[in-house]
């Protein structure tokens, strides 16, 4: 087997170096490129089959309302039925792989992805308002999920001995567990979704790839790559449709054997529910790697580099409109500094330039859907008793669903803003005594994803790496934008279950572990014992 | 400002690379064939020796004026674990506003058990490690740095900074100013800023026509060139600045500068655009190219940009200037630095794998810059060379360059940090040579930032005034030709 490129040490694809003229204009090209081609026709596709037919369901622009950038033709249970059936047939042969073939094909669809990246990217710009760099960004974590696993596989799937003692072999190794479905979020359209389905592919498992409705368009452009890579189309099945209809149906579907899913705290919760609802037929107890929610903090310490932390702030707040789960939707200030650094703060809201997302200038793009807007306007308008605003921003338009930023002080750490995770533009901020009193409250909710800390105090710095317990802790910088093998991503708490997504081991929750044991003693001899020294 | 943290951050012990040259004569770009090195190198040194002879027994302020600033300079170079912890310290100081704050910093960076202190020195730390002695300690510390801060500062306003100015200008030195400041995160900052400036050149423009006339500083070959003299962040004039939007970069950028420039014009002061990280380095060429060429300053000739040498793409920058300054028909100044932000550029290309902008060995980018000079003399009449360094070798270069070609002396200048390297610079005037000083004017503590770079500046293992005045080289060394293996075709 020929896998000399997968001895190469991982590295991280470089993000698109926007300094570089050519680049720009690359990006601006497969971007009108794009725009000359909408509405894209998004299938349903069962072991290769492509059907276009039947109910579809147009995908709006966020930033521009009326312009549909696709048609998502909707999966039925049938259709579920099916790509099960002919998953569970395949996965077989696929899990008895060398492990070597599969990680090239990771390593091939990298390439592959690396190729198209701005056609990908671009493509995130229109059908989830994801500005230029975000979306840029969203496409290299794609790729280096590929990379990444690809190598991390040959080690962490290999048979290893276990034990030694004379007269026994024993092996260990981890294989796939059957079929997988793949239930991805829109916030990371391609690169959660590359990341959950390669990860249950290399180790061994057919998939059902479910894509969000909002990002149905981009998780074809995925698939559409898989099957031109080589992966098998009776391994990987694409399924869009809405999780209400089709979700639940996969969830409980008796041939599904794991789960892997990025989402909201609700739904996350309620699908481990329904794993453990064992189906007559069954054949084993399913398995769910969950990522949810977070409600992030950042505290900000009397003695921060303000112009650090405002700009940090701003970007881990209003990044992508504050729908990353690792988004801080929390600040917390000490004593003194409160006041300037709000004040900053509030400047640098005000100054933030609102736009279409596939407009290079845009610093704060659309939310994601019309649900989301109604939302969090909602909360804006009605924020709860003891939430004083502090700058309420106003959107350029109402073309797309817009929502400026909005900056609360909250006195009461059990505030509805300072618990609920509202996937938005709302900050909340509380003003601590001390140090230690903001380290209480930046644990005071159920999550415990992502957290930051701008502070020039070494025994403040040392404090917060023991007591400011998430899964993602990031001193001195904002709280966004992990890159994998760098910072392995997740979180525990009721933001998920401990897996770490671009780290070691994040295999291992897609695989069940065997052992076998080979009693080498024949007739009082065994070729254990090693010839006379 | 936000560089200065990266730049402690990333403190590196680094080679310095000597050498001398061997080669005979060479071609460098242009087909200009340049005399052997060897008679080059033989006018280097001598001007370099009738330099020194002028020097004799001076050190800059930096090495000498204040004895808590030589104390830690002396300490940063010796001890790299006390550099960091010092800086760090200094850095995060004007945050600090209770007695008890500065305290518990002290004990977190563990200045009261440092070694190798002075008994005065630890005497200060101990007492302000103790909340219950601070007071007084903490007061003195405040006061030192502050007076350390005002080595490198020319003043906390525009008030207090004219009569410094003034007094340079007495001394025979021209001056560059600009406004420190924290980083512009919003647009109100970036506002506040520019009425800063637009405020410093009306204040300028009555103040130094009241000044006694030098005829080194006030002229260049040509005749009269502005007192006044300042120079631009872009980087604090605008918050929106992304490579990504670069047109619009520009064009909010154009808003904010344009009016500087345009009352810079009337009260006939000079402006120079600095040139900051490479990720701005297409904005502002871009910027300064539209303004320039815009048509109501297409003909006013105190307009100035910097080439950065470190930056591997420096001679395409050149030659853009060249073609620029042909486009427009006036000509404008080139402050030829080496480039102020090489940690940053080198940690930022490697974390986002990027492809280095600068260069990675010391002597390229000296090398480079000797390269950019002969450049610069080559078409002085067209990019007026201003050669910013305090590195002897790289000036005496320049000099003795200038000289072979016939540059007349007034036609470039020599331009040198305030506060910096005092000797170097009265040296060069007394040659009659026009020297300009890059005087910042802010508020003491929050030019921490700028001090802090400065102080990393001069004791990093490459800083010619660190081989100089700390370690003594002597001067025949500090002159040895810098051995690049980069092949400069340009
Ligand atoms: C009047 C004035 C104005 C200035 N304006 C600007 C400006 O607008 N923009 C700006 O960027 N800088 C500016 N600088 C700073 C300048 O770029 C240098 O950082 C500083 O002058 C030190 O260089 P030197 O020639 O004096 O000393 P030297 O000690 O000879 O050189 C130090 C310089 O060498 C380079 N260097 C160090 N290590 C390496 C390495 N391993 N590989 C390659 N190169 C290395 C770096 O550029 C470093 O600053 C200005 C300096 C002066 C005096």
């Amino acid at each position: 087997m020929k896998c000399d490129v997968l001895n190469t040490p991982f590295t991280n694809c470089p993000h698109a170096d926007f300094v570089d003229k050519a680049v720009r204009a690359a990006f601006a090209e497969s971007l009108e490129k794009l725009k000359g081609s909408l509405p894209l026709k998004v299938p349903v596709v069962v072991s290769g089959q492509k059907r276009f037919e039947g109910r579809t369901r147009p995908r709006y622009c966020p930033s521009q309302k009326d312009w549909q950038v696709a048609a998502v033709t909707l999966a039925t249970q049938e259709d579920v039925d099916r790509a099960l059936a002919a998953a569970a047939r395949a996965w077989g042969e696929w899990r008895d792989l060398p492990v070597e073939e599969r990680a090239l094909l990771l390593d091939k669809l990298a390439d592959r992805i690396q190729a198209d990246r701005f056609d990908l990217a671009a493509l995130q710009t229109l059908e989830v308002g994801k500005p230029w760099r975000e979306a840029d960004a969203d496409v290299t974590e794609a790729i280096d999920f590929c990379r990444y696993y690809a190598r991390r596989a040959l080690v962490e799937l290999a048979p290893r001995p276990q034990g030694n003692v004379w007269g026994e072999r024993n092996t260990l190794w981890y294989e796939g567990r059957g079929v997988a479905a793949i239930i991805a979020p829109w916030n990371f359209p391609l690169a959660i979704l590359t990341g959950m389905a390669t990860a249950a592919l290399v180790a061994g498992n057919a998939v059902l790839i479910k894509p969000a409705g909002q990002s149905s368009a981009i998780g074809y452009g995925l698939y559409e790559r898989m099957i031109e890579v080589g992966f098998p189309p009776d391994v990987v099945h694409f399924i869009p449709g809405p999780g209400s209809e089709i979700g639940d149906y996969i969830v409980e579907h008796p041939l599904i054997a794991m789960i892997a899913f990025t989402g909201s705290k609700e739904v996350g919760l309620s699908l481990i529910r329904k794993a453990g609802n064992t189906k007559p037929g069954q054949a084993q107890v399913k398995k769910v790697v969950c990522e949810m929610g977070g409600k992030n903090a950042i505290i900000i310490d009397d003695d921060a580099d303000l112009d650090e932390a405002v700009a940090g702030v701003m970007k881990s707040a209003f990044g992508y409109a504050g729908q990353k789960c690792s988004a801080c939707s929390r600040v917390i200030t000490v004593g003194q500094v409160h006041e300037p650094f709000v004040k900053r703060l509030i400047e640098a809201c005000r100054s933030l330039h609102i736009a279409p997302a596939h407009d290079p200038a845009c610093q704060l793009g659309p939310v994601i859907d019309e649900g989301a807007y109604q939302r969090l306007n909602g909360v804006i308008a009605n924020p709860g008793d003891g939430a004083t605003p502090l700058y309420i921003g106003t959107p350029p338009s109402d073309d797309g669903f817009f929502v400026a930023p909005a900056l609360f002080a909250v006195q009461d750490p059990r505030h509805r803003l300072m618990q609920e995770e509202l996937f938005g533009p709302i900050l909340a901020i509380y003003q601590a005594k001390n140090f230690d009193e903001a380290l209480e409250v930046a644990v005071s909710t159920e999550f415990a994803l992502t957290g930051g800390v701008f502070s020039r105090s070494p025994s403040h710095l040392e404090a917060a790496k023991k007591r400011f317990r998430v899964g993602n802790l990031y001193l001195n910088r904002g709280c966004t934008g992990a890159m994998v093998d760098r910072q392995p991503f997740g979180g525990f708490g009721m933001s998920g279950i401990g897996t770490k997504a671009g780290g070691p081991f994040y295999l291992l929750s897609f695989a069940d572990p065997r052992c076998v044991t080979e009693n080498t003693m024949r007739h009082g001899f065994t070729p254990d014992i090693p010839p006379e020294a | 400002m936000r560089v200065a943290l990266v730049l402690i951050v990333e403190l590196k012990k680094r080679p310095i690379t000597r050498g001398r040259t061997t080669t005979s004569t060479r071609t460098i770009f242009e087909g200009v064939i340049i005399m052997a090195p060897s008679s080059l190198q033989a006018k280097i040194l001598q001007t370099a020796e009738a330099l020194t002879e002028r020097m004799k027994g001076e050190k800059p302020s930096l090495f000498s004026k204040s004895r808590w600033l030589r104390l830690i300079l002396d300490l940063a170079m010796e001890d790299h674990e006390f550099k960091v912890d010092m800086f760090h310290f200094v850095d995060a100081l004007p945050m600090l506003t209770t007695n008890e704050q500065v305290s518990q910093h002290v004990r977190d960076y563990r200045l009261h058990e440092k070694r190798a202190l002075p008994l005065w020195a630890s005497a200060v730390f101990k007492m302000a490690s103790n909340p219950l002695t601070a007071a007084p300690a903490v007061a003195t510390i405040r006061t030192i740095v502050t007076e350390i801060a005002k080595t490198f500062i020319v003043g906390r306003d525009t008030a207090e900074a004219l009569a410094t100015l003034r007094r340079l200008h007495e001394e025979g030195f021209a001056f560059t100013t600009d406004l420190l400041g924290e980083s512009t995160v919003s647009a109100a900052e970036a506002r506040q800023y520019q009425a800063r400036y637009l405020d410093l050149i009306r204040c300028l423009a009555q103040e130094v026509p009241r000044w006694q006339a030098d005829a080194v500083i006030d002229n260049n070959h040509l005749g009269p060139i502005p007192r006044a003299n300042i120079s631009l962040k872009l980087s604090a004039l605008e918050a929106h600045l992304d490579s990504v939007d670069t047109e619009g970069s520009v064009a909010r950028l154009k808003e904010r500068v344009l009016p500087i420039f345009l009352l810079a014009q009337q009260n006939n002061v000079f402006v120079n655009l600095d040139v900051e990280t490479w990720e701005l380095h297409g904005i502002t060429y871009d910027l300064f190219e539209e303004i320039v060429t815009h048509p109501d300053l297409r003909s006013y000739p105190h307009v100035g940009i910097v080439v950065q040498a470190y930056l591997k793409t420096a001679h395409e920058d050149m030659q853009r200037l060249l073609d620029l300054v042909r486009k427009r028909g006036t000509p404008i100044t080139v402050r030829l630095v080496k480039g102020a932000y090489w940690d940053y550029e080198v940690v930022h290309a490697r974390q986002h794998g990027y492809p280095c902008p600068v260069f990675t060995r010391k002597a390229d980018t000296d090398a480079n810059y000797e390269r950019l000079t002969v450049m610069l003399l080559q078409h002085f009449e067209e990019l007026s060379p201003a050669f910013a360094s305090h590195n002897l070798r790289s000036l005496v270069h320049a000099l003795v360059q200038a000289e072979e070609r016939n540059v007349p002396p007034l036609a470039y200048e020599v331009q040198m940090l305030y506060g910096m390297a005092e000797p170097e610079r009265k040296a060069v005037r007394s040659m009659g040579r026009r020297v300009r000083v890059y005087a910042p004017i802010g508020e003491l503590l929050l030019g921490m930032a700028y001090l802090v770079r400065r102080l990393l500046e001069n004791t990093a293992n490459t800083s010619f005034l660190r081989s100089r005045y700390h370690e003594g080289t002597d001067i025949a060394s500090l002159m040895a030709t810098p051995q690049s293996s980069i092949s400069f075709n340009g």
